[in-house]
């Protein structure tokens, strides 16, 4: 299943899941597609969740998983975070670990250094 | 409520209870409800049928004047005593800049505890009972 839709902005990897839900289901392979992304060369990436209305435990576990995948040697943004997406950010204080920012043009830029 | 012991319907059964959750729960608390449901169901589906033949499971949602009551009930694997117990806020108490530490999951429980007031678990007789509440103002 084709779950991701890839993008490549001002030298960002743009990823946005083409999923309304990111839960038990599918997080494994959503991790898994992410982490290849990763591993072709994409240091600096954009989770764009504008198409995820609903994320739980298992699709947050997924985001750490690609956050640890790039380690200290890339840097991780989210965008487009709303409703209970957001709010499953904020409840589990991840919001203090993931950059979060509204729009993507504002997380490519943060990534990019601009 | 009966939700099947799949993880397609207990997306179904999470969107179906969000629809029902009372509108003066603030939005951000409705939230939390709703995931923690999906939390609690999926964990069963997941961890208490494992190696079991699923069946169905039983939820019972009951809407007072100060509180909303859901009860679930699943005849799977118990969930281990004391993890119901160590779960908790603290939990969340990350450091975000110890990255190799932070968790890739098992924080199911304590959203459940961060959501509701009132989280109470029994099993007896093969069947777990989860008792659950939520102040309503």
């Amino acid at each position: 299943m084709d779950m991701l839709a890839v993008s490549r902005e001002r030298g960002v990897a743009v990823v946005a899941p083409t999923l309304r839900r990111l839960d038990a289901s599918v997080a494994p392979a959503f991790k898994q597609a992410v982490v290849r992304v990763i591993e072709g060369g994409e240091s600096r990436v954009v989770l764009d969740l504008a198409q995820v209305e609903f994320i739980d435990s298992s699709g947050l576990g997924a985001m750490v998983s690609i956050l640890k995948a790039l380690g200290n040697r890339g840097s991780v943004a989210v965008c487009n975070a709303r409703g209970a997406v957001l709010s499953l950010f904020q409840l589990t204080r991840m919001d203090k670990v993931f950059t979060i920012v509204g729009s993507c043009d504002e997380a490519v830029a943060r990534l990019a250094g601009e | 409520m009966t939700v099947q012991p799949t993880l397609q319907d207990v997306a179904r059964a999470t969107e179906a209870l969000a629809a029902l959750l009372p509108a003066r729960l603030p939005v951000a608390e409705r939230h939390a409800v709703q995931i923690a449901l999906a939390e609690v169901l999926t964990n069963i589906v997941q961890h208490g049928y494992r190696e079991l033949a699923p069946a169905a499971i039983e939820l019972v949602w009951q809407e007072g004047e100060s509180a909303l009551a859901v009860d679930v009930r699943d005849t799977g694997h118990a969930i281990p005593a004391g993890r119901l117990a160590a779960a908790g806020e603290d939990t969340f108490a990350f450091d975000p800049d110890d990255l190799a530490a932070l968790p890739e999951g098992g924080l199911g429980l304590a959203i459940l505890k961060t959501a509701f007031d009132v989280v109470d678990y029994r099993s007896e007789g093969g069947t777990n009972c989860l008792h659950l509440e939520k102040r309503l103002a």
